[in-house]
């Protein structure tokens, strides 16, 4: 039972950052109908500056506290600008192009920031400083949940209200659910749809940013393909969820964290992904908008 | 041509991307050494690339927007005379007032035969 637990707590805490990552896929597709596949890039630009903020005020021996607090505002503000460029840059001149410009362009941003993170850096594994301290608090319960762990799924949830709060109730949140449901009628009725589109990168990459902060710390290392796989289990947990659904996506990222911990748990780590992408199948199958979206009708 | 405008507008852009390439491009740090290598000749080849390309782009955009309307007012010249007419208001008016002078004074300087025969042709282009 213990090891049941122990098994949980990892699923949720994986599952966790894979919504994270998730939401900023299923935010942008609801809004300008685009699968960002430079995201993942994102999170792993997040998770570098973290790096370096952390370790450079760590060696000039700032307080624990600081470094957390610097590093991860310093991850969020950068990813939120690195998104809004690529937003401006590669996807704004091809709005009212054929839907596979902007997915190609999507491609080759990731690729130009794998590589650029590359070149600037360096190509080798980097060990990430541990950002969360050992809790004295947790020790009972330590041999199932680590510190790090509910630190993680405490931020994601609270991140999660957050963003509910923001998008039902707030000025921004409605214009962009205005938004995703008709960009012309958006617009008639005086919302700056660009502005929108803008904002809803800027929190996308945000929260990509959180998330590959805590990943980063969690794991221990990092590198420039770190967002390749996240980028992917996210956007699967997204599609698993129901691309466009914020719902959808929490609940596609908590989906897969645990069929990824159970089967590496109960069966074998080597099967990890196999069971994750095996899982995407079954659902694309037996129900291709999602657990959570709705089928749409297509005109042809 | 290039604008004080256009300047100051690629050198904001050339500051928005010295500020986002700061920590990948300026910083190089190394916990387990305990060294931090400051890279400030990469943010200034950032800055300096990034306006000139940004002039460049510019510039090249006011260049196809002049060819583009240069075009536009060659292929006017090219498309036929009655086309070129319809869309011009300078020929168009004073030829529609004259058209509509005429038909009014069409029955008075010809014969009824003629006139019944414009009025059907009329009445034909009309209900058409």
């Amino acid at each position: 039972m213990e090891y049941f637990i122990e098994l949980l707590f990892s699923g949720l805490t994986r599952g966790s950052i894979y919504a994270l990552i998730a939401l900023g896929y299923t935010m942008v597709y609801g809004i300008i109908g685009l699968i960002n596949f430079a995201h993942g890039e994102i999170y792993m630009i997040g998770a570098f500056t973290a790096y370096i903020v952390s370790s450079v005020l760590a060696i000039y021996g700032f307080p624990t506290l600081g470094i957390i607090v610097m590093a991860g505002l310093a991850a969020a503000i950068w990813s939120s600008a690195y998104g809004y460029t690529i937003e401006k840059v590669a996807y704004r001149p091809l709005r009212h192009a054929p839907r596979l410009s902007p997915l190609i362009s999507a491609i080759g941003m990731s690729i130009f920031l794998q590589n650029y993170v590359l070149l600037a850096q360096t190509s080798d594994f980097l060990a990430f400083p541990e950002l969360i301290p050992e809790f004295e608090f947790m020790e009972p319960v330590a041999h199932i949940v680590g510190s790090t762990d509910m630190v993680i799924l405490v931020t994601t949830a609270t991140v999660m209200v957050l963003l509910t709060l923001l998008i039902k109730f707030t000025r921004i949140g409605k214009a962009m659910r205005a938004t995703s449901q008709d960009k012309v009628m958006a617009t008639l009725v005086g919302i700056n749809v660009d502005r929108v589109i803008s904002t809803t990168f800027i929190i996308g990459s945000s929260l990509a940013a959180i998330g590959g902060v805590l990943i980063a710390s969690h794991i221990g290392q990092i590198n420039f393909f770190i967002g390749f796989l996240a980028g992917i289990k996210a956007f699967t947990a997204a599609v698993l969820g129901g691309i466009g659904s914020i719902p959808g996506a929490v609940l596609g990222g908590i989906v897969l964290g645990l069929t990824e911990s159970f089967a590496t748990g109960y069966v074998s780590s080597d099967y990890e992904d196999v069971f994750a992408f095996s899982l995407l199948v079954l659902i694309l199958i037996f129900k291709p908008s999602g657990i959570l979206g709705k089928d749409e009708i297509q005109k042809v | 041509m290039v604008t004080l405008n256009v300047v100051k507008r690629s050198l904001k852009v050339s500051l928005w991307f010295a500020f986002l390439t700061f920590p990948i491009m300026v910083i190089k740090a190394d916990p387990l050494e305990g060294t931090v290598e400051w890279r400030w000749e990469n943010l200034f080849f950032v800055a300096l690339g990034c306006f000139v390309l940004s002039i460049l782009s510019r510039v090249v955009a006011v260049q196809q927007e002049k060819r583009k309307s240069r075009r536009l007012a060659q292929s006017r010249l090219n498309e036929p005379l009655v086309q070129y007419i319809l869309h011009t208001p300078r020929y168009l008016y004073p030829l529609s007032a004259a058209a509509l002078l005429f038909t009014l004074l069409f029955p008075f300087l010809f014969d009824t035969y003629q006139t019944n025969v414009m009025t059907t042709a009329l009445k034909s282009v009309a209900t058409s």
